[in-house]
């Protein structure tokens, strides 16, 4: 495969059972990702966002094999990550990683830095003690941690030193693609636009690819090459940052981008869009296009006929029938 | 907007005894509310905002100990009131909005109990059909659906934006001449958050409550507020209108945390400003102004020397900086 793409998620599902009654049985699923296909091209940055409950974190997660797919393909690199074995697998996995919106929880409280840090290196990469203890001042120093604090352990690092020991982690295997989830919405903001920096540097000194999950749309749109809108389960719209940005085309982007609160400087502030109701349960989405409840567009096509995803040029898709 | 002072705060000083030692979680903050007006205490956590905001109603721990040079509501005295004249400001005169609905709504309780025990305590000698009649007015006028239904249920079988919304409708049952939102938003969707601030700007509308809004988000302070308070460490750093905090901050803490923030002034690909080092911990504050190991101008005095509180363009703010550029020009 060579037309610059590191991931195809195709058709990708991943819905877990609801089980209930003496016997456990299932008696429902939960779709919490409901055939999503897109492709994450090599070194850039792409950003996904939706509202809680719409399957973001369950799609990240997938991807890196946290949990598992009920059907559908995710490529990496011309190998299908879901159904690879042994070695196969471990070579994958040292290729991809995650860091986590709380770091607190992430990182695990009895181990210092260097212990959780040389555990992966010793062990994925066989380095010795002694280089592997090199290995680990050097990440310390890159992700900004002076290294004589290798011996603490995480209660002993603010927030944002935290987050900073997770970038380090995933890091220590030299990955060419990390998954974001939400890595910086539990920070402040003084130390969020820290982390976004640290991210973006990393990224243009090793050639890394990102998926950035996160509910903040500015972020999204200051860190990201393209985006991935998605709402309950289902990819609504995708398109390269500043198209999005500028011209949304789906109606739930639209209501997305207006409500988000803007300052000074953007004109985009024409009338704000503000969406009725809650987001529908993902175990009873509904039918035909599944924003048509809470649409201020639809009509009866939209509530019964399920949108497919259309190509509007450059890349910008959206799934809508009013598109 | 009448210009007449409802909540009027100088040197608010609220201190707690702990093991590691004295705490001085807010240490001199001054600040009015005008009537109908929307004050927003901005900052990051920790700063104090929130106990700021308690300290007025007297809700922190019995290890707390809150004075101030001057507090008065409606110009009344505030600072000394017993534990019941308290209680009845709180909710008649002062309510709150907590940041997540469901630990600060029971559990196990009906939503009409809930919003019926408030209409009960500020209406002694009402009858039930009463209560439940004002409940559902209320209940409509916060947006809630059905809310015949909605009566009859428990928090938890309700989404977060309706849980915000019923306990906006508890705080406002006694229509109280201010309201203090402690992050009213920050546990929602956007989606959901925009329901809940075109609410808030509805209701102040029509009930011209004056509204004291505590948040770390600037996005919905520009569209909530009339005026900025940014904290920082204890003490307000600047006091101004909207647009002159936004557009000209004076105090560096303020201009480097808008442009920390993507999406405010930042442009796509321009690179985002930090704001070196910690917030310091409360325990031990630095020395002269509490910004200065942070701060890139810092000089020789604000390691120094506290910068006291000073007009300028017709705005409060505590910069040496600021002071010495003023004097010169």
């Amino acid at each position: 495969m060579n037309n610059g793409n590191l991931i195809e998620i195709q058709d990708l599902q991943v819905h877990f059972p609801i089980k209930s009654g003496f016997l456990q049985r299932t008696i429902g699923e939960v779709k919490a990702v409901d055939n999503v296909s897109f492709d994450i091209r090599k070194n850039e940055t792409i950003g996904l966002v939706g509202e809680s409950g719409c399957g973001k974190s369950t799609l990240g997660r997938a991807i890196v094999r946290l949990n598992r797919p009920s059907s559908g393909r995710i490529m990496y690199n011309g190998n299908d990550i879901l159904t690879s074995k042994g070695e196969d697998l471990v070579k994958i996995r040292k290729d991809m990683q995650m860091i986590f919106q709380d770091p607190y929880s992430s990182l695990n409280p009895r181990h210092s830095v260097k212990r959780m840090l040389t555990e992966v290196l010793t062990v994925l990469k066989g380095y010795s003690q002694s280089e592997a203890n090199d290995r680990v001042a050097n990440l310390m120093v890159q992700v900004g941690l002076n290294p004589v604090y290798a011996e603490r352990y995480p209660h002993e690092f603010s927030g944002g030193q935290r987050q900073r020991v997770a970038i380090a982690r995933a890091l220590a295997l030299e990955p060419k693609f990390i998954v974001c989830d939400e890595a910086v919405s539990a920070l402040d903001v003084s130390i969020q636009s820290q982390i976004i920096n640290l991210l973006t540097d990393l990224k243009e000194k090793y050639n890394i690819t990102y998926l950035f999950i996160s509910h903040a749309l500015n972020v999204i749109e200051h860190i990201s090459d393209r985006v991935v809108v998605m709402y309950l389960g289902a990819v609504m719209e995708t398109a390269d940052t500043n198209e999005l940005f500028e011209h949304p085309c789906h109606p739930y982007t639209r209501a997305l981008l207006s409500a988000i609160p803007m300052l000074s400087g953007r004109e985009r502030q024409q009338e704000r869009i503000v969406l009725k109701g809650d987001v529908p349960s993902a175990a009873a989405v509904p039918s035909g296009c599944r924003f048509h409840t809470r649409c201020y567009m639809a009509d009866e096509r939209c509530r019964t006929e399920v949108p497919q995803m259309k190509d509007l040029g450059c890349g910008h898709c959206v799934a809508c029938h009013k598109a | 907007m009448s210009s007449e002072t409802l909540l009027n705060v100088k040197n608010l000083r609220t201190w707690f005894n702990t093991p590691e030692g004295l705490v001085k979680s807010v240490n001199g903050v001054s600040f009015h509310i005008d009537k109908g007006e929307t004050l927003a205490l901005v900052g990051e956590s920790g700063c104090g905002k929130t106990v700021t905001s308690l300290s007025l109603i007297k809700l922190i721990g019995s290890n707390g100990v809150i004075e101030a040079d001057e507090l008065t509501l409606n110009g009344r005295d505030i600072r000394n009131i017993s534990k019941e004249q308290a209680r009845k400001i709180r909710g008649r005169e002062i309510s709150m909005i907590f940041q997540e609905p469901m630990t600060s709504l029971n559990p196990v309780f009906k939503i009409e109990r809930q919003i019926g025990e408030m209409i009960k305590i500020h209406n002694k000698g009402i009858s039930k059909e009463e209560v439940r009649k004002r409940s559902i007015e209320i209940l409509k006028k916060v947006g809630v659906p059905n809310p015949e239904e909605r009566l009859k249920v428990y928090p938890h079988q309700l989404s977060g934006g309706l849980r915000q919304r019923v306990m906006i409708a508890i705080s406002l049952a006694s229509n109280p001449a201010m309201v203090i939102a402690d992050e009213p938003t920050t546990a929602l969707d956007v989606t959901i958050q925009a329901q809940i601030i075109d609410l808030l700007k509805e209701l102040q509308r029509d009930f011209n409550t004056s509204i004291l809004l505590i948040t770390h988000d600037f996005g919905v302070v520009s569209q909530l507020a009339d005026r900025v308070a940014v904290m920082y460490a204890g003490r307000i750093v600047e006091t101004g209108t909207l647009e002159q905090i936004i557009e000209h901050p004076l105090h560096p803490y303020t201009e480097l945390l808008i442009l920390s923030i993507p999406g405010i002034k930042v442009k796509k690909g321009e690179r985002l400003k930090t704001i070196e080092g910690q917030v310091p911990n409360p325990l031990n504050f630095p020395d002269g102004c509490r910004f200065n190991p942070r701060c890139p101008f810092a000089a020789d005095i604000c390691r120094r020397k506290e910068p006291p509180a000073v007009v300028i363009d017709g705005r409060e703010v505590s910069c040496w900086k600021r002071m010495e550029e003023e004097n010169h020009e």
